[in-house]
């Protein structure tokens, strides 16, 4: 059965070639379809102020709060963060930031401030985590504050990240779908 | 509809979108909720200060208070839990404003109702407060609770202890090592 | 699956996750619990993969009739045209 799918969909693909025009048609789809997303994603980063308006999480150190696979809306215009905020931060010279909590806060005369976190599932705050001989984070380092939350549908995240190859199977196959569907 | 991967297709993606409307539903049906209910907080005082030191050039206390708050009002059907943390605020010289959280604690959902009571005499401090500087001593130090509502689906959203029932405490002029 | 089928299939899934949804809603919001509306939802969503997915027989109650095959001119003619050759 699954054989006759295949060869189905293999022979919609050479009927595709056949016709350029419905070839064209098609591309041109999958590229709307590619550039919407990549719009949406442009404009959150416009209107949250933060070059990763939605996170995955990817560890298990806010648990249970936030287990792996939630996902997370992030807003990084806010003027001030306060303890007890969980916020999204990067650590130079590391790829992945971090989902943590705000547990100290010194606001200084000039109103910047020094913060200190930790996962609400770690033993020990975070001094560990920062760059060597970094003893606060400041605002600038912090990426979002965690504004919304949706529960389970980041599972498919976290499979595609531990097993890249779901990754390219999966884009193929939503490739070959908008490339071979008719409309109506 | 005419295959059965466009079939497959359809009823999954029909299925998500339901489920998130379905959860976006209970999270409007709950909207001002915290406005009419909120966690009834009774007691939170300092109970003793067991000591204050320098330690490694920066002022450290270490202390235990009475905490008695009643959670249940804060819980509804799209919470999943609440973070309660007590914070010690206080003005120095250096700063403006320093927030430490002293404790916290997460509670669940699917705790039962009495659990959600926090009763507890003298309980010991999580994280010691710990000034920037050696700048603790003789400083007003306030004690507040806050709470933080993580929804099954939506927007996370914070509480605070009313300002007018908050408790302050003045930390000795000198070092103590009171035991 | 013929039209009428993909027709009633469709109506069919639609409803079958909207109504056992719903049910799961108005149970959860009385009980002050989320997990029956997924419980529910999920029920739903098993019976329609097991009833809209595959091909059953019920989806083909109306075949398409199509018309009766005209009989091909073209090499009618073709053949017309080779025997007066």
């Amino acid at each position: 059965m699954i054989k006759d799918m295949i060869d189905k969909q293999v022979l919609e693909l050479k009927k595709l070639w056949m016709n350029k025009r419905q070839l064209l048609f098609q591309l041109l789809n999958l590229a709307m379809i590619v550039f919407s997303a990549l719009m949406i994603w442009k404009g959150l980063m416009f209107v949250t102020k933060s070059e990763s308006p939605v996170v995955v999480v990817l560890s298990g150190s806010m648990e249970p709060a936030f287990q792996r696979g939630d996902i997370l809306f992030l807003n990084n215009a806010v003027e001030q963060v306060g303890v007890g905020d969980v916020v999204v931060f990067k650590i130079k010279d590391r790829d992945i930031p971090i989902v943590h909590r705000i547990l100290k806060v010194h606001t200084k005369p000039d109103n910047t401030v020094e913060l200190l976190t930790k996962g609400d599932n770690n033993r020990v705050d975070d001094r560990g985590l920062y760059a060597p001989g970094q003893l606060w984070l400041k605002r600038e380092d912090i990426l979002g504050k965690a504004v919304g939350t949706l529960r389970y549908v980041g599972m498919v995240t976290i499979a595609l990240n531990d097993y890249p190859v779901l990754k390219y199977v999966l884009v193929g196959m939503m490739g070959l779908f908008v490339l071979t569907s008719k409309e109506g | 509809m005419h295959t059965v991967w466009v079939r497959l297709n359809a009823v999954v993606f029909f299925g998500l979108s339901a489920l998130l409307g379905f959860s976006v539903l209970a999270a409007i049906s709950k909207i001002g909720h915290a406005n009419r209910h909120v966690p009834d907080v009774k007691t939170l005082k300092l109970k003793r200060l067991k000591s204050l030191k320098s330690h490694g050039g920066v002022d450290r206390a270490l202390l235990n208070f009475d905490l008695h708050v009643d959670l249940n009002p804060a819980f509804h059907w799209n919470i999943k839990q609440l973070f309660v943390y007590v914070v010690a605020s206080y003005k120095s010289d250096k700063n403006k404003n320093n927030q430490i959280v002293l404790w916290d604690k997460i509670v669940e959902a699917t705790d039962p109702p009495e659990s959600k009571i926090i009763k507890q005499d003298s309980i010991f401090v999580k994280y010691a407060l710990v000034d920037q500087g050696a700048d603790l001593r003789g400083r007003d130090v306030e004690l507040q609770i806050m709470w933080d509502h993580m929804p099954l689906t939506g927007l996370l959203y914070m509480g605070e202890q009313d300002k007018s029932t908050v408790s302050s405490f003045t930390l000795p002029y000198d070092y103590t090592s009171g035991r | 699956m013929d039209y009428e089928g993909q027709k009633l299939c469709e109506n069919l899934f639609y409803w079958i996750i909207i109504l056992f949804g719903a049910v799961g809603w108005v149970k959860g919001y009385i009980e002050q619990d989320f997990a029956y509306v997924f419980y529910a939802w999920g029920v739903g969503m098993a019976i329609s993969l097991v009833i809209c997915v595959p091909d059953w027989p019920w989806f083909n109650r109306h075949p398409v009739k199509w018309l009766e095959s005209v009989p091909d001119r073209r090499v009618n003619g073709n053949s017309v045209a080779s025997s007066s050759n």
